[in-house]
């Protein structure tokens, strides 16, 4: 008995060893470099930023850039469900004002805009894929909130999109684009469930004292189906997302969105791991060459002159037409954001080619120049 | 003593007359025999009407975006699957039509029928589609043609079954003709509707390729046989998935240099292999013994060896062959059959580790599986796995041995305990971290693999049903047969468990079928995501979720539909609840 036992513990470590082994050669031959070995040589963080000083790109061991450059594909996390922003259109392409985000990063790092997978993300898993690796940037109408910024292990980009909270009702039941929030009290608000709209307006109303009742939904879309049947008095989401509705519903003429001051404040911009300057610095960048160049009139269809004959200095910076340029020293190409306008165009273009039909005007989001609040650092 | 013999037989009475009831008749008899039931026909059919015109007004309301449905066809079919490849698909569904045209040839259905089925099934089209021009409402453009075409098919119908007279009863038309018709017809419809060239030019060859694959296995089978073909086209149908999936649509780039540096590997293990099967199945038990130690020593041994790991899996598959065939091969036919099955798995093996290692070469955005694509992949990988998982379950449980009664049984009860929904949300984020660093499978094989261990549960208990309605004396005479326990579940009671629980098994396929919409839950856009979440927030189809949640609906209707129906005449064919 005692010796079956030992040759049956002897065969069943060889077992385990075998599968050990096997184990080891497999991962030896196709894992490809993880960003977490090369960490350990990498510059404490913030190193990177003294890289501007020179040599920038050898120091930036270990960050995202490097991964994706090597890579050769940029892995960003997008929506699928949000007109405009994040979808699929008919030929399945993902496509809208955040996928662009996306494109515009992959054609500054590697030159080719098309150079992206595309990830899906639910509004629960996209930091949990921020996190563990999955994409290298987070580009999916996400709000900038001191808890995602700090506790959940984010940093965050310049804002590409100011949005708030805003709540939309029909003419017939007496509302104006100019009532106040308190003229809720007493009707049945209708919102989706989970998000933090939800939690939005029932502080707010809470603020004041109103009673209301409120009735949420998983989707949106059943939403709309609800206020448009009556089982809902008002609705009340982004004002991007209400805004897109009224104009694409026959009956939208009849709606009417307020308060004119949004409930809330809803800053949407791209994300990624925090601790990564180097990183945070080419999507930062990329988002400001885009707004710089809507400043200075530089567009997908004029931007080859414009590089043949810069009208100033900080163009021809930007564009990689001068011996100054600065992108090398943030470890890119010096055509980058030159291959960014081109590709994907400037962001007045990317404005107007998705969010613009869906009836969205520039408000606060147009250049600081036009009243908005739109403004890059200079870049030089 | 007399007998009485009679001088002829007398001729059979001719059947009695089938008496016509008038309408009229049959209304009082059948609707309005008693007051209450005059009173609540009256009722039920106010109400139907009622429903009935609520729900075309809401479906042919002119707020109803129908018009984003069409240019979104490609999207519900493989959502993201890059259009330039297509053409991949359309080949993938020609290689099911080869297989659909071949089976159809040798099974070939029996089912015959009749003209006056046939107009019958016309006139009552009709009656549907003059009910239908009366309640949708009067604006709908479609009204006046559904009065016109329903009344001309109800006239069709009717003079038809007239003028044929009791000939329209004789069942002499194979249904299979009748099939063919109706693929004709709609090919016919195709052409005439204004449906793009793109859409209408495949499906014609895809119908052309039907027949023609009909045609040619009608003298297949007189070639070959009907049993081997049977068996051919069993094992072709199990194979086409795996080879669909993961080399026609998945567009593999194979590296060739890895795998000619295989060779030198796999060429002695595959002569070895047939030398070592010759040698355990004449030299006798005990020799056979010593080259299967010998064998195990060293497919174990290549573990530690640096070599590439198709062969530490073709060692493990060679062990398998060796230990069998003392039992199984020691005939020449037997023989035979091993050397032949041990070429053919050492081909497989090497051929799907090869497709595993290969990368895709498709420009992807992303996963490149979706859609009623995806659907079809979860729903038949699901069922296919888990038939073996549910039957090996069933026996386990109706087992004497404790250990495998215990083990079954609390598998079986913690799997059909918990929902669905936990159990892909456990595969896909929770395995994971059980895993070593670094190994994770794609989304969609751990989507297949937790619908076939959790449906395998269900399909356990369905086949157990089976199992037990077996009469207790045919185990005994088995037994008293000398069969062993194995010859016993092969032959005598599992074939017939099987057959007895068919309307079980196919209520769990369908409802597997719609299971697959879960999914989504781990992030994979199925056929039912496109239609709920995807298409309805395109910046042109906002607000079209109810019509696109109407079309799922018919689409998972007309397959389920089709199941049971399927079903239904394998069911009559093996006599199920007959005998």
């Amino acid at each position: 008995m005692g010796k079956k036992l030992t040759l049956l513990t002897a065969v069943f470590a060889l077992v385990v060893a075998a599968c050990g082994g096997g184990a080891e050669e497999t991962t030896t031959t196709t894992a490809a470099p993880e960003p977490g070995e090369t960490t350990t040589t990498a510059p404490a963080p913030g190193g990177g930023d003294a890289g501007a000083g020179g040599g920038g790109a050898e120091q930036a061991g270990g960050s995202l850039l490097d991964t994706v450059i090597a890579r050769g594909t940029l892995n960003c996390g997008v929506n699928e469900t949000l007109a405009g922003f994040g979808f699929k259109d008919e030929t399945g392409q993902f496509v809208g004002f955040d996928v662009d985000l996306c494109r515009a990063v992959a054609a500054a790092v590697l030159g080719d805009a098309d150079a992206v997978k595309f990830e899906p993300l639910t509004a629960a898993a996209r930091f949990e894929a921020v996190n563990s690796g999955l994409i290298d940037l987070l580009s999916r109408n996400t709000t900038w909130t001191q808890s995602r910024d700090t506790d959940l292990g984010l940093d965050f980009g310049p804002t590409t999109y100011y949005d708030g909270q805003q709540l939309m009702a029909k003419k017939a039941d007496g509302f104006t684009a100019d009532s106040p929030l308190t003229d809720i009290a007493g009707a049945v608000v209708c919102t989706n469930a989970g998000t933090t709209t939800e939690k939005n307006i029932t502080e707010a109303s809470a603020a004041l004292g109103l009673d209301i009742t409120l009735q949420t939904f998983e989707d949106f879309n059943i939403v709309m189906e609800n206020f448009k049947s009556g089982a809902c008095d008002v609705v009340t989401t982004d004002g991007s997302g209400l805004v897109s509705r009224k104009a694409t519903d026959p009956a939208g003429d009849e709606w009417v969105i307020f308060p004119s001051v949004p409930i809330s404040k809803e800053p949407l911009g791209p994300a990624w791991k925090q601790n990564d300057s180097v990183w945070g610095d080419v999507v930062r960048w990329t988002v400001y060459a885009m707004i710089i160049a809507e400043e200075k009139g530089i567009t997908s269809a004029n931007v080859d002159q414009m590089v043949a004959n810069p009208p100033d200095g900080e163009a021809a910076r930007l564009l990689g037409a001068s011996e100054d340029e600065i992108q090398t020293k943030m470890g890119l190409p010096a055509d980058a954001f030159y291959q960014v306008i081109k590709q994907v165009g400037n962001y007045g273009e990317v404005f107007d080619r998705h969010l613009t039909p869906l009836g969205l005007n520039r408000g606060l989001n147009a250049l600081w120049s036009d009243g908005g609040l739109l403004y890059a650092p200079p870049a030089r | 003593m007399t007998v009485y013999v009679a001088p002829e037989l007398k001729p059979p009475e001719p059947p009695p007359e089938a008496r016509q009831l008038g309408a009229w008749v049959w209304l009082r008899k059948n609707l309005f025999n008693t007051w209450y039931n005059g009173v609540l026909t009256v009722v039920l059919a106010v109400g139907i009407v009622w429903g009935a015109r609520g729900a075309f007004a809401f479906l042919l309301s002119p707020d109803r975006l129908w018009g984003v449905i069409p240019p979104n066809a490609t999207n519900y079919a493989v959502d993201v699957y890059p259009r330039p490849e297509l053409t991949r698909i359309w080949v993938t569904l020609a290689v099911v039509m080869v297989l659909v045209g071949l089976s159809s040839a040798t099974w070939r259905p029996t089912g015959k029928t009749s003209w006056g089925t046939i107009l019958a099934v016309v006139r009552a089209t009709g009656v549907a589609a003059f009910a239908v021009g009366l309640l949708v409402p009067p604006t709908f453009v479609g009204r006046n043609p559904l009065l016109v075409g329903g009344a001309v098919l109800v006239l069709l119908g009717a003079v038809g079954i007239r003028a044929a007279g009791p000939a329209a009863r004789e069942e002499r038309l194979p249904m299979l003709g009748v099939l063919a018709g109706v693929l004709v017809l709609a090919l016919v419809v195709i052409w005439l509707l204004p449906v793009a060239k793109t859409t209408k030019v495949p499906w014609t060859i895809e119908v052309l390729v039907l027949a023609a694959a009909h045609l040619v296995g009608r003298p297949l089978v007189r070639a070959v046989g009907e049993k081997t073909l049977k068996v051919v086209l069993s094992f072709l149908w199990v194979l086409s998935l795996p080879v669909i999936y993961l080399h026609l649509e998945r567009k593999p780039v194979i590296p060739w240099e890895v795998v000619v540096s295989w060779l030198p590997w796999v060429l002695p293990v595959l002569v070895v292999g047939y030398l070592a099967i010759l040698y355990a199945s004449r030299a006798g038990r005990e020799r056979a013994a010593a080259l299967n130690a010998l064998l195990v020593v060293a497919a174990l041994a290549v573990w530690f060896v640096p070599s590439p790991m198709v062969v530490r899996l073709l060692m493990l598959v060679l062990v398998g062959f060796t230990l069998a065939a003392p039992t199984f091969a020691s005939s020449g036919n037997g023989r035979r059959n091993f050397m032949v099955g041990w070429s053919g798995a050492t081909f497989f093996l090497v051929y799907f580790v090869t497709l595993a290692v290969a990368e895709t070469g498709l420009e992807t955005q992303g996963d490149f599986l979706g859609g009623l694509n995806l659907t079809f992949l979860l729903a038949l990988g699901g069922m296919l796995l888990s038939f073996p998982i549910g039957i090996m379950m069933a026996l386990g449980r109706t087992s004497t041995m404790p250990i495998f009664r215990l083990l079954s049984t609390g598998y079986i009860e913690i799997v059909r305990g918990v929902p669905l929904i936990t159990v892909l949300f456990f595969a896909d984020k929770v395995v994971p971290r059980f895993l070593p660093p670094g190994l994770d499978f794609d989304g969609v094989v751990k989507a297949i693999i937790a619908i076939a261990l959790f449906s395998g549960a269900y399909l356990a208990e369905n086949v157990r049903g089976g199992l037990q309605s077996i009469p207790k004396g045919q185990y005994e005479a088995a037994r008293a047969l000398g069969m062993t326990t194995a010859q016993m579940t092969m032959l005598i009671t599992l074939p017939q468990a099987l057959r007895a629980v068919i309307p079980a098994i196919v209520g769990q396929v369908i409802s597997l079928f719609k299971d697959t919409s879960l999914v989504a839950i781990i992030g994979l856009a199925d056929f039912f995501r496109v239609a709920r979440d995807i298409v309805p927030n395109q910046p042109a189809s906002l607000g079209s979720q109810i019509e696109n949640l109407v079309m799922a609906a018919v689409v998972y209707w007309i397959f389920t539909f089709s199941f049971s129906r399927a079903s239904l005449r394998l069911e009559r064919k093996l006599g199920v609840g007959t005998r």
